[in-house]
Order: structure tokens, then C-alpha cells, then sequence
């Protein structure tokens, strides 16, 4: 049994492992400077650019500095349709046959993630950050590759948490394609298991992923700006916010869907009857007493099947806008994939 | 106060009630860079309101409360920091630590707050936007899961929230 006092000193003693500031004004000056200029430039300007390099399938040819490079495939290129990447939409993938299957995707207005599971239980983690927002220094402790044509860097950690909660080691191949796309390719499985996979990843035409909450509306000026969906946990949200050139950081809707449990029903519903019925299904709504900008306004809590449905708004939301939201929305499963399909329209 | 005066002040504190969430160094110092990068851009009104570092830290926990579900995808560290934090890890006889992660956001931040931060569950309930009663709940579910004694403390603590 422990004590009160033990929980408070184990506390004091891990806030020891702090890491230090050093190094977090010039961050976030950039970081603010980011945003900034983003918010000058209109979505579709912003991501217009995205599409065109998207029509091109990235080329994994990978050698070591003492090797010749290898030759891109021609027979990968594939036409890609106009039109923006939206902040809900992926444009990697990995090739068919490879024996990978994702199992988690995040997508946002500037970067892309997949978790990819083999089929002998490796795990591969991909991360694509849009152009001119990939590191261009060397990494400490890389080593120089090259990627085609371009330079990019290999590296060995040790790290905690990545695959399991036990300290493993990590390779991991970033480098930057010929567009300014920047690629983070990472796995326990070894360097040449780690090139040789890396050859199934493409660029493809954008697209949502498929999930168990699946929108049929959206309120007017909002656009989804990301998309999480966790196969593996069968949980799915999208962020709607307004386009960048529009934005207001105040103004927003947060869904999720995940799987009904008691501990869900305590944290949203707090044991409180349902205030309303939305297409049939049980629903919470409450208005939250912060008044001040930037602050949650509302939160909506719907129970669909095996699925539980938070829709969390901030700023000038009516009910009648959540009320459709999740009224037109399909909903599968959340204990499996029956019923999944595109995020967004 | 100017911005980068409350970042040399608080942004230590911040770190360690980040690392306390999070149970991850590198994790941690990512969490209080994009929520001091968000502060930046809405300084002008942080600074006018009474407590700027909780308004931050509030932006903080709701910061790590939704990391996972939009940052999902773990990545791999660039620095040193987190050889650090391996060895720290490597430490016997910290079992709390390792139970304090294994338990639900909504709890462990309970728990940091309540514990390290010393903040009362009125208090707790105003930056997690929740009853007072739900904290309680949360705290009480953590207790449990940790093998905390209760004490005439823990239900004091309890009953001055409910004042």
C-alpha cells in the first residue's frame, strides 16, 4: 500500500526529468511566424502546390554514400486528379503486396502520419511533413545516406515508448524529397529491413481514410482541418476549423468517436439523463459556463451503437448546426470495421 | 509582462508539470513548445488576464489531453534528451511512476494537479471544464488504481472541495 506522501514525493522526483527551456522563445517565435503567414495565405493557395507534387510517385531508391544510387521506377508515376490536399486527406500509402497494413492515420494541414503493421507484427512509422517545414540540419549521430538523388540521413536510437514501453532501439530514415516534402521512416526491424521497406511507400491521389464516424455535412466556413483514425483502437475524430485565410482560433468543432464504455459515459455524461434525441440516438448537451473566448463552449455527447460520439465546439456554434452535424453523420462500428468509410465528404 | 519575460519565468514549471503528464521528456518539452508557440500568437490577450500561467497550463492540459488523438503516431527522438530519460528509467523500486502511467489522462492529470501542483478540486474542475464531483471521481478511480491509502488527509481534501 502507498502513501499520499509517497505519490507526492515519486511526483517531485520525476518533475526532475524535466528537460531544460533553452531554446523555447526562439521556437516559438518561429513557430508564431509559421502561423502567421499561413493565415496570410488562402487554403487553397496554401495546398494547391501539394497536389501538383502529389501527381508523382516518390522514388525509394536507397543506397549507403558508398553505393551508386538506384534508378526511380517510371512505371510508378500515376496521374493525380487537381484540387487541394485538404487537412483530412492523405496522400501516402504503401504499395499493395507488401504484406503492410495501417493501422493508424493522422493527417493535418501540414503533416501526415502512418503506423503501418506487417504481417509478422513489425511495426513501420512514416510521418511527411509539407514542404519547407522539414529540418534541413544535420541530425547529431546520423549517419549521411543518400535517397535517389537526394541526401538524407540514417540514424540509431535508443528510446522508450515508440513500439512498447520498453526501451528499444529505433532506426530511422529522414530525408527530403526533390518537392521540399520532408519523410521520417521508422521501425525496430534493422537498417536493411528499414530500406527495403521503405521502397512501398507512394505518393497517391489524396483522400480521406476510412473511419467509424463519417460526416455528411459540415457547418458553413468550417473546413476539417485533420483527421485521426485508429484502426487498431477503432476510434476515429476530425477537427473542423475555419480556412486559414479566414481563421479565427476561437471557432471550431472537435469529434470523436470511440467505443462506449462506463468510464466514457461518466466523463461526458456525468450520470445526468439524456437533454435530447438526435436521428434516433441519445444525447447530452451542455453549454459550459466560460464565457471567455478561447474557451470550450459546448459539448455534445451521443451514444450511436457501440459508439461514442463527443462533438466539443468553441466559439459562435449553434445547437441546430451540432444537431445536423451529427444527425447526418453515418456512424460503424467502433469494436470493429463494419460500416467504415471516408471521414469527410 | 512580455512574453518572452513569462517564458524565462514559468517555463521550467511548465516543463515539469508537462513531463508529469506526459511521463515522456521529449514529449514534454514538444507539448510546452506548441502551447507557448499558440500563446505567442494570442499573447496580447493572455497578458491581460489575471494569472497568465494558468490560463497556459490550463492550455497545457487540455494540450495533452487531446495529443494523442491528434498527434497520435509515436516518433522518434532527434536529441540526447531522451538517452536521458532511458537511463532515468532504468531506476528499481519506482512502481508508483510506473503505475501513474499507466492510468487515463483524465486521471493523471487529476493526480499532477491535485498533488504536485496543489491546486483544490474546485480548482482542478475549472481547468479540466468539468464538475467538481467528476474530479473526485477521477482522483478516487486513480487512488484506487495506484494502492494510495486513504487518509483523513485525502477526505479532508475531499471535503473542502465540495465547500
Amino acid at each position: 500500500m502507498n502513501t499520499v506522501d509517497d505519490l507526492r514525493r515519486t511526483l517531485e522526483d520525476q518533475a526532475g526529468r524535466a528537460p531544460d527551456e533553452r531554446g523555447l522563445i526562439e521556437g516559438a517565435r518561429a513557430g508564431a511566424a509559421r502561423i502567421r503567414r499561413r493565415r496570410r495565405v488562402t487554403a487553397a493557395a496554401g495546398t494547391a502546390a501539394a497536389v501538383l507534387v502529389s501527381a508523382l510517385v516518390v522514388p525509394f531508391a536507397v543506397r549507403h554514400e558508398s553505393a551508386p544510387p538506384v534508378a526511380p521506377s517510371a512505371s510508378s508515376v500515376s496521374p493525380v486528379p487537381a484540387g487541394p490536399r485538404r487537412g483530412s486527406d492523405l496522400t501516402v500509402a504503401f504499395a499493395p503486396g507488401k504484406g503492410l497494413t495501417v493501422s493508424a492515420y493522422t493527417a493535418d494541414t501540414l503533416t501526415q502520419d502512418l503506423m503501418a503493421v506487417r504481417d509478422d507484427g513489425m511495426k513501420f512509422y512514416l510521418h511527411v511533413s509539407n514542404p519547407g517545414t522539414f529540418g534541413r540540419d544535420p541530425i547529431e549521430g546520423s549517419k549521411r545516406v543518400s535517397v535517389g538523388d537526394r541526401d538524407g540521413w540514417y540514424l540509431v536510437r535508443q528510446s522508450a515508448g515508440v513500439t512498447s514501453s520498453k526501451p528499444e532501439t529505433v532506426h530511422s530514415l529522414l530525408w527530403e524529397t526533390r518537392d521540399g516534402f520532408g519523410l521520417k521512416f521508422s521501425s525496430v526491424s534493422g537498417q536493411a529491413d528499414l530500406l527495403a521497406t521503405a521502397r512501398a511507400i507512394r505518393f497517391v491521389r489524396p483522400a480521406p481514410p476510412s473511419g467509424p464516424l463519417q460526416l455528411g455535412w459540415v457547418p458553413d466556413g468550417l473546413i476539417p482541418t485533420s483527421v485521426d483514425v485508429r484502426a487498431d483502437r477503432k476510434t476515429g475524430s476530425v477537427h473542423l476549423l475555419p480556412p486559414v485565410s479566414e481563421s479565427s482560433e476561437d471557432t471550431g468543432i472537435f469529434l470523436s468517436a470511440e467505443p462506449v464504455s462506463p468510464d466514457w459515459l461518466t466523463r461526458w455524461t456525468e450520470g445526468a439523463p439524456p437533454t435530447h434525441t438526435i436521428a434516433g440516438r441519445q444525447a447530452w448537451y451542455r453549454e459550459l459556463p466560460f464565457g471567455r473566448r478561447g474557451t470550450l463552449r459546448a459539448i455534445l455527447a451521443v451514444t450511436a451503437g457501440d459508439c461514442g460520439i463527443t462533438v466539443q465546439a468553441t466559439g459562435p456554434i449553434s445547437f441546430a448546426d451540432l444537431e445536423r452535424l451529427v444527425g447526418e453523420a453515418t456512424i460503424g462500428s467502433c469494436t470493429s470495421q463494419d460500416g467504415w468509410g471516408p471521414v469527410v465528404p | 509582462m512580455q512574453f518572452e519575460e513569462f517564458v524565462a519565468a514559468r517555463s521550467p514549471a511548465l516543463l515539469r508539470y508537462a513531463v508529469l503528464l506526459s511521463h515522456d521528456p521529449e514529449q514534454a518539452r514538444d507539448l510546452v513548445q506548441e502551447v507557448l508557440t499558440r500563446a505567442l500568437v494570442k499573447w496580447n490577450r493572455i497578458e491581460r488576464v489575471d494569472e497568465p500561467y494558468a490560463y497556459v497550463r490550463r492550455m497545457l492540459t487540455n494540450e495533452f489531453l487531446s495529443w494523442r488523438r491528434r498527434r497520435r503516431v509515436a516518433t522518434v527522438p532527434l536529441t540526447g534528451a531522451h538517452d536521458r530519460a532511458v537511463e532515468h528509467r532504468a531506476n528499481p523500486g519506482d512502481d508508483l511512476w510506473s503505475l501513474l502511467a499507466e492510468l487515463p489522462r483524465q486521471q493523471r492529470v487529476v493526480l499532477v494537479l491535485r498533488y504536485y501542483e496543489g491546486l483544490t478540486d474546485n480548482e482542478i474542475a475549472d481547468v479540466m471544464r468539468c464538475r467538481a464531483s467528476t474530479v473526485r471521481a477521477y482522483a478516487s478511480r486513480a487512488l484506487a488504481t495506484l494502492r494510495v491509502e486513504i487518509t483523513t488527509e485525502t477526505i479532508r481534501n475531499q471535503q473542502e472541495a465540495q465547500l
